[in-house]
């Protein structure tokens, strides 16, 4: 390591150290103010990746950075806690047996058009979720499942029921891309015109003023918004009078933008840049986004070695996690030790399975039959411990810490084959993949954000998005995440998802790499930065000085 | 001069046809789709019968061949049809992109054709053969270095450093100067040779001596036979060089964010978005074929001669 980038890392950590202590060492996601917050004033938010359609359910990270801002849900989850808070919904009761749950709904809310929050409009929004709309082109939300139909009780009262109890299902209807609620006009329109921002009618602190292709979004904000969620740190109408919302591309130009004063807050800040971005005088945020850590998945449809539980053993003890963090990434980007972000509900601890042991991987593969061949590389029945991997585009560090595991497996006797492609070429092959079951695609670098531990049924579980791609299922790992998602009494969950936990990384399903983090730069400007609970801004109490 | 536009008309639409439909195959060949993309992406948690759903709202479900003929009868009666990535119409995207580029473009335009004028007339007429030869380096040297090093370089130095210009589209005119010079290089290059070489050319032909003879000043020369004379070889690159504009803008929008019939394309060909690249490629194929019927059409008023050759 030379001597620049190690005082790099340094001042980067002391910086981070800094940060943490002054919001409390929590996931916290909230700047240090100082001075009296004042209103108005307009926010300049760079991103890298162009706006797309603007469907409620998106998860495009672009999108979903700024349609929090302009829709909103029932519930509030608070960020650094995890609990669940009033918000649109004053109050809520669960049935006995899990399967209804009922929302008085706070009164005096009204939507951008005027017409007021009502019991119908809410459940218009959640038969969209949950049934999906064929003759619209709507598809069925895949976070609402068993749902059995939601009643109308009176004008501001909503008993949602479900055929099968969930524990995660408070969070859902908090969760920004299964619960917003937006208005009646909005909800008459098909795909088409519900991906298009400026027909959006919500009830959030900030409305949609103007979108400029896929480069630009400016939102202005709403006089009259007085419905903030619970915790918030003012009331009333939001601080910043506008904020525009920009997709640029260049890295550099984002970093620079921050120094000369054109933007105030840049996302997606690459681990070299966090330094210039601190001696310009701003602030460098990570923020860890709740949910999955970022693990290379193992696909288990594939004929590769990895079929043997010893070699994805192996591969896990030959993994350096805090080589990759001191290496290519920064103290933004926490050492994982769960399959969960540090600050998920209920999260468990897997670091007994985590730690690097090479002498472990070394006699775990000896144990495979796996012996040392001509060129260090390690053979078996004529065949080479090798592995293709392909660069998933969505991470912007995602290239350097496969070359820095390609070093570390290659210490075992594994060769990793690191294969870069663009977005579209990415999203084929994988596509191409996942239906054919004698490919080379033997692992998939990827995460699912939601701040609630049933994300790991949701991402794992057969049946689910089986990230896994199990072809016969995991009955113990199965019937562990199932037990988890109906045990509703908090010590005993937490318990629960321990088990599942322990099944994963005892299988070695999936292989951490770093918890997943989104990394803003600041201005100095900035005050009162903060984001829903999966790293998502939420704006509404950030304020500019002058 | 009427059958001769009817017989251009006809090979514009040929052309536009050709266009339409070589995008199709090329982008049908490539494995995948917009919408199957967005439904594999790993965050997108659509399984497949909500994927379904989707693939029939787009008719993407149907065989190719009958995409391809409902996608050529909506372009005749003028409907793009709807990105598959923004769900907006194709002509709205294209509306609302367009005038962005065309100012892009029309500056650089105006920025090209003054930055070669002065060029060319340096290489010809600057009293000292040292300064001539150093000008004649010019062109190359514009033409050798990419379009993007030119524009990171005026972003480092103009906007980060000095602060002179926003880094990104504000609206302002002072933001898009920097992306129009950086354009307005690329075609100033091969400009200034070609009009650099045309005059030349025309100083050295025998009427030219005469008119010196006859006792004409320098100026006089140029202004009433010179320029005329060797304009011609100009207007034709001049047309070939909107050509070179929309694809340059490519490259310019995206480092200077801004929003513009370019980035838009950009974005399309990384999603695999069809009908944005289709109608950005009619788009582009329209403009060309305009462009050079202008110059055409402008021809036979500059120099009649061209007409008898045209007709006979």
């Amino acid at each position: 390591m030379s001597p620049t980038r190690l005082r790099t890392l340094l001042a980067v950590s002391l910086v981070a150290t800094l940060f943490t202590a002054a919001c409390g060492g929590s996931g916290g996601a909230r700047s240090a103010a100082s001075g009296e917050p004042v209103h108005g004033g307009t926010l300049t938010f760079y991103d890298p990746i162009q706006y797309a359609a603007w469907v409620p359910t998106a998860s495009i990270w672009s999108n979903s950075n700024v349609a929090g801002n302009v829709a909103e849900r029932l519930i509030w989850q608070d960020p650094k806690t995890g609990d669940f808070k009033p918000w649109l919904a004053q109050s809520w009761e669960i049935s006995d047996d899990k399967l209804s749950y009922t929302f008085k709904l706070r009164s005096g809310v009204t939507f951008s058009n005027g017409d007021p929050l009502d019991a119908e409009t809410v459940k218009l929004n959640f038969d969209q979720h949950g049934l999906g709309d064929e003759k619209l082109g709507i598809p069925k939300d895949s976070f609402w499942t068993d749902y059995a139909g939601t009643d109308v009780v009176d004008a501001q009262t909503v008993k949602v029921r479900i055929t099968k109890p969930n524990a995660a299902f408070l969070q859902i209807i908090s969760n920004y891309r299964a619960s917003s609620i937006l208005g009646k006009p909005f909800l008459k329109l098909d795909l088409a015109g519900q991906g298009q921002l400026t027909n959006w009618v919500a009830t959030g602190p900030f409305t949609v003023e103007k979108v400029d292709g896929t480069t630009g979004v400016t939102l202005k904000h709403r006089d009259d918004y007085n419905w903030a969620p619970e915790g918030s740190a003012h009331q009333g109408k939001a601080y910043l009078e506008r904020i525009v919302y920009k997709s640029v591309p260049e890295a550099s130009t984002r970093v620079g933008a921050l120094q000369s004063g054109e933007a105030q807050i840049s996302r997606n800040i690459a681990p070299y840049d966090e330094q210039t971005i601190v001696d310009g005088g701003g602030t460098v945020i990570g923020i860890p986004v709740q949910g999955e850590v970022n693990s290379l998945k193992i696909q288990l449809d594939t004929g590769a070695p990895t079929q043997d539980v010893q070699v994805r053993l192996a591969l896990q003890a030959a993994t350096d996690r805090n080589e990759i963090n001191k290496t290519v990434l920064s103290p933004n980007y926490p050492v994982p030790s769960s399959a969960l972000v540090k600050g998920t509900p209920f999260r468990g601890d897997a670091s007994s399975y985590l730690t690097h042991d090479l002498a472990k991987a070394t006699s775990l593969l000896e144990a495979a039959g796996w012996r040392a061949g001509a060129d260090g590389i390690r053979v078996k029945d004529a065949e080479r411990l090798e592995f293709e991997i392909w660069v998933a585009p969505y991470y912007q560090v995602a290239q350097a810490v496969l070359e820095l595991l390609q070093a570390q497996w290659k210490k075992a006797g594994v060769d990793l084959r690191i294969r870069s492609a663009s977005q579209a070429e990415y999203t084929a092959v994988e596509a191409a993949a996942a239906k054919s079951t004698d490919d080379d695609w033997t692992f998939e670098q990827g995460q699912t954000s939601t701040a609630e531990a049933n994300v790991l049924r949701v991402s794992l579980g057969a049946a689910r998005y089986n990230a896994l791609r199990f072809l016969t299922p995991d009955p113990t790992l199965e019937s562990l995440l199932d037990a988890q998602a109906v045990t509703f009494d908090p010590a005993q969950r937490k318990a629960a998802v321990q088990k599942v936990e322990d099944r994963i990384f005892e299988q070695a399903y999936i292989i951490p790499l770093y918890d997943e983090t989104q990394v803003f730069g600041l201005a100095p400007s900035v005050h009162g930065f903060a984001t829903e609970s999966t790293g998502r801004t939420w704006l509404y109490d950030t304020w500019l000085d002058e | 001069m009427g059958r001769y536009l009817i017989r251009r008309l006809g090979q514009a639409l040929l052309v536009l046809w050709a266009a339409y439909s070589l995008s199709f195959v090329l982008l049908s060949a490539l494995p995948g789709d917009a919408i199957s993309n967005r439904i594999a992406s790993p965050d997108s948690g659509l399984t497949g019968e909500s994927g379904a759903v989707l693939l029939r709202y787009y008719g993407l479900d149907q065989p190719l061949w009958e995409q391809y003929l409902r996608g050529i009868g909506r372009a005749l009666q003028g409907d793009l049809g709807l990105s598959l990535h923004t769900a907006q119409p194709v002509r709205d995207l294209l509306a609302d992109t367009l005038p962005s580029t065309l100012a892009l473009t029309g500056l650089a335009l105006v920025v090209g054709i003054l930055l070669a004028a002065v060029i060319a007339l340096a290489i010809n007429y600057l009293p000292s053969a040292r300064a001539r030869g150093l000008f004649s380096g010019v062109p190359s040297l514009f033409a050798s270095v990419p379009t993007f090093v030119v524009g990171v370089l005026a972003l480092q130095y103009l906007s980060f450093k000095a602060g002179l210009i926003p880094s990104v589209d504000d609206g302002s005119l002072s933001a898009l100067l920097a992306p129009a010079v950086t354009l307005g290089l690329v075609i100033a290059a091969p400009l200034a040779q070609v009009f650099a070489a045309s005059i030349r050319t025309t100083r050295a032909q025998p009427f030219v001596h005469v008119l010196h003879a006859k006792g004409a000043g320098e100026g006089y020369i140029f202004g009433k036979d010179v320029l005329r004379n060797s304009s011609l070889p100009v207007l034709t690159l001049l047309g070939l060089a909107c050509g070179e504009l929309i694809a340059g803008s490519v490259v310019t929008e995206s480092v200077f964010a801004r929003d513009g019939v370019g980035n838009l394309v950009v974005g399309a060909v990384n999603t695999q978005d069809l009908p944005v690249v289709q109608g950005v490629v009619l788009l582009s194929t329209v403009t060309y074929v305009l462009v050079n019927l202008a110059v055409d059409v402008a021809f036979p008023f500059i120099d009649p001669r061209v007409l008898v050759g045209a007709t006979s």
